[in-house]
């Protein structure tokens, strides 16, 4: 089945952390927060209320996977989750997406430095 | 406790998020460090709440992806179904939630009748014709009937009941849209209803009009005689003549303690020259006779209407001097209009003087067979007001239109005043009752803005010693007599639609300026230097007519005419406790201690405590 993956662009920003971080492996919600928090370096911080809203979506719309419990946690209550191919494919497009934006962004700042009179 | 009601936000989540991710969020919500920290998961999981009940409608149940070998769809069916316990609960919050609302919003509901005293604001404001403007529509036949019910001679132990039946709130002798009323009532109709309420009077087949009515009689222990004065004060011109050299000319009755039973005199007329009223109006549309008399005004002017009063009796033998009591109508009312309440407190022992505010009543007849009619070129609320006119600026409207009046009636009063004083050494031909009033014991009474006019009088005059406001509300900008009052208010319906509609007001914006009046003159009783009483009637079928005759003549049913005596006998019973006490130095039992009860309150203020 071949989906356009433009349908899914431009990703939110909360979308777009929650792949980031389920980029680097399964994970469970609490860990999303918590790589979502040092990706931006604590400036973006999502709620679990954000967080579940957004990957009850990324579930139906097959970005996410959710692969269940894991024995090994301390917390019997977590569920893991992983980025599906789907999901990888969508997050390569959009950075690559971004990447031309930011190219393009650098380009129109490079404005001539003022000169003093 | 936090949890507590974090878990709770999470349950009332859609089910499928709830069964999903619920326990995910718990086990988030157990690593969250401090209470600040839960807090914010707490107003995270609230917008959480909203946002899934409102935005994610597509995910509150589970994707059923399942579909049959063949391609055929599953139909699911709903047997068995039984809500969760959540659910359950969820219906339940939501329910109280919506009956609260419910309930808050009843109060602003625009038809809601809400049952509110309004005390403060005269009922001129929307019925120019006080009193006679009664748009009851049968006329009854009392012969006799007030006899079964209508001796008073229980006023003093006034009977107060719980079970007054609870009709219509007076609705169809309120003053909104009594034109509607009069025309819906045809005078076959009228025939019709007086036969179905009335089955037993015996006289049915007289027509409408042509039927006699016997007021209630007195209660006290005198008869009543009453003696008519035409009085011209030199000292003043009057405002309504066109000639400057016009002197004020005022009716006034004297009603006087006499023996009861008949003698040799003969009963007075009920309205004084009525036919000569009578032939002044023969062109004017019978609508608009009946508007400012009432529905029974053929019955009155056909001069068919009972009472107790002689003519011009001997006073009652003995040397008791009787305080003397000067009462003010209301606004358009003929003061013969208040027969029962003043016969019945003149039975008790006063002497009366009722005065006809000349051009301010709906009609006077002079000895001489003039007859002056209503004159004020305009009334408030009579006709449509100046358009884009502010609620304030009616109220104001109102306020310069009653100032004047208030002022001339008053100075009626002073006047009668004097011209009692007079008549002291006249003749017993030309005073009955020369020689038996005690003149040290004066006490002024009026209703409506009568009342105005005789808390007025009592300011300004030394020679009074109380005054009864009997629901006249508060001149706003006159002060208060440093002598004993009392005001007798009674029930007052709100504005109407129409009303608001038209100064442009909501009716929250009403209820604030009527709650600040309320305030206003709560706060001027507080303030009354020579103490006051304040009883507040609100019981349903008494209202502002309740002090005059009118609930009586136009009474409807036995139920009607019922409510109408007990009314009255309620009022006479505590108007004259006031002036038994203030006028008489007798102890009064029915003042002495606050009662509220049975849509009954009597207030105190300031000395009167």
């Amino acid at each position: 089945m071949k989906q356009d993956l433009s349908d899914f662009l431009p990703l939110s920003p909360a979308t777009l952390h929650i792949l980031l971080s389920l980029a680097a492996g399964d994970m469970h919600g609490y860990g999303i927060m918590q790589e979502v928090a040092r990706q931006s370096e604590g400036q973006y911080k999502l709620g679990p209320g954000t967080l579940y809203d957004n990957l009850q979506k990324l579930i139906s719309r097959k970005l996410v996977q959710e692969i269940g419990r894991r024995p090994d946690d301390d917390d019997s209550r977590r569920r893991y989750y992983r980025l599906s191919s789907l999901g990888t494919a969508v997050l390569s497009a959009e950075v690559a997406r971004l990447d031309d934006v930011v190219r393009e962004a650098k380009l129109r700042l490079q404005t001539p430095k003022p000169r003093r009179s | 406790m936090l949890r507590l009601l974090y878990r709770w936000l999470l349950c009332l989540h859609p089910p499928y998020f709830k069964r999903r991710f619920g326990e995910e969020m718990l086990s988030i919500f157990d690593l969250a460090p401090g209470s600040l920290a839960r807090t914010g998961l707490i107003a995270d999981g609230s917008f959480s709440l909203v946002r899934q009940w409102l935005l994610r409608s597509e995910y509150w149940e589970e994707p059923t992806h399942q579909t049959a070998s063949d391609g055929v769809p599953l139909f699911y069916t709903f047997d068995n179904f039984k809500p969760r316990p959540g659910a359950l609960i969820d219906g339940a919050v939501l329910s109280v939630v919506m009956f609260c609302a419910v309930c808050l919003a009843i109060r602003y509901s625009l038809d809601h009748p809400v049952w509110m005293p309004f005390p403060d604001v005269r009922a001129e404001n929307s019925l120019p014709h006080v009193a006679m403007r009664n748009s009851s529509t049968t006329p009854m036949n009392a012969t006799g009937v007030p006899s079964a019910n209508g001796q008073r001679s229980d006023a003093g132990a006034v009977r107060t009941r719980n079970t007054f039946p609870q009709i219509g709130m007076g609705k169809a002798r309120e003053g909104s849209n009594p034109r509607a009323t009069h025309l819906a009532t045809a005078p076959d109709q009228r025939k019709t209803n007086s036969l179905t309420a009335m089955p037993d009077t015996g006289s049915n087949s007289e027509p409408a009009g042509q039927r006699t009515i016997q007021l209630p009689h007195p209660s006290g222990k005198y008869g009543v005689s009453r003696i008519a004065y035409d009085w011209i004060d030199k000292a003043r011109r009057e405002n309504y003549a066109t000639d400057p050299h016009t002197r004020r000319e005022i009716m006034v009755n004297v009603w006087y303690p006499t023996r009861s039973g008949s003698g040799q005199s003969a009963l007075s007329e009920y309205l004084p020259h009525a036919q000569a009223i009578a032939r002044n109006l023969k062109d004017v549309p019978s609508n608009d006779i009946e508007e400012a008399w009432g529905s029974s005004w053929t019955t009155i002017f056909s001069g068919r209407v009972l009472t107790d009063t002689y003519e011009r009796k001997p006073i009652f033998p003995g040397s008791e001097r009787f305080p003397v009591l000067i009462f003010s109508p209301g606004f358009t009312a003929p003061s013969t209009s208040y027969t029962t309440l003043i016969e019945g407190v003149v039975s008790q022992g006063y002497v009366v003087a009722s005065i006809e505010p000349t051009y301010d009543v709906a009609a006077v007849a002079f000895p001489d067979g003039r007859v002056i009619p209503f004159k004020p070129q305009w009334q408030p609320g009579a006709e449509p007001p100046p358009t884009g006119e502010t609620w304030q600026q009616f109220l104001d409207r109102i306020r310069a239109f009653d100032a004047p009046h208030v002022e001339t009636w008053a100075a009626d009063i002073q006047f009668v005043i004097d011209q009692l004083g007079a008549l002291e050494n006249s003749g017993r031909e030309a005073a009955p009752f020369a020689g038996r009033i005690d003149l040290r014991n004066i006490g002024t009474w009026g209703h409506s803005l009568g009342g105005r006019a005789a808390v007025r009088a009592c300011q300004v005059d030394s020679r009074t010693k109380a005054c009864l406001n009997a629901d006249g509300g508060i001149a706003e900008e006159a002060g208060l007599p440093a002598k004993p009052s009392m005001w007798i208010d009674v029930y007052h319906e709100p504005a109407t639609n129409a009303q608001l509609a038209v100064h442009k007001i909501t009716r929250k914006e009403w209820e604030k300026f009527h709650r600040a009046k309320l305030a206003a003159t709560e706060q001027r009783l507080r303030a009354c230097p020579g103490g006051c009483y304040r009883l507040t009637i609100k019981i349903p079928g008494t209202d502002h007519y309740s002090f005059t005759d009118s609930p009586v003549l136009d009474a409807e049913s036995e139920e009607d005419l019922d409510r109408a005596v007990r009314s009255l006998q309620l009022i006479e019973a505590y108007t004259v406790a006031f002036f038994d006490k203030q006028l008489k130095h007798r102890a009064a039992p029915l003042l002495d201690q606050p009662t509220s009860s049975a849509g009954i309150t009597l207030e105190k203020y300031g000395r009167a405590q």
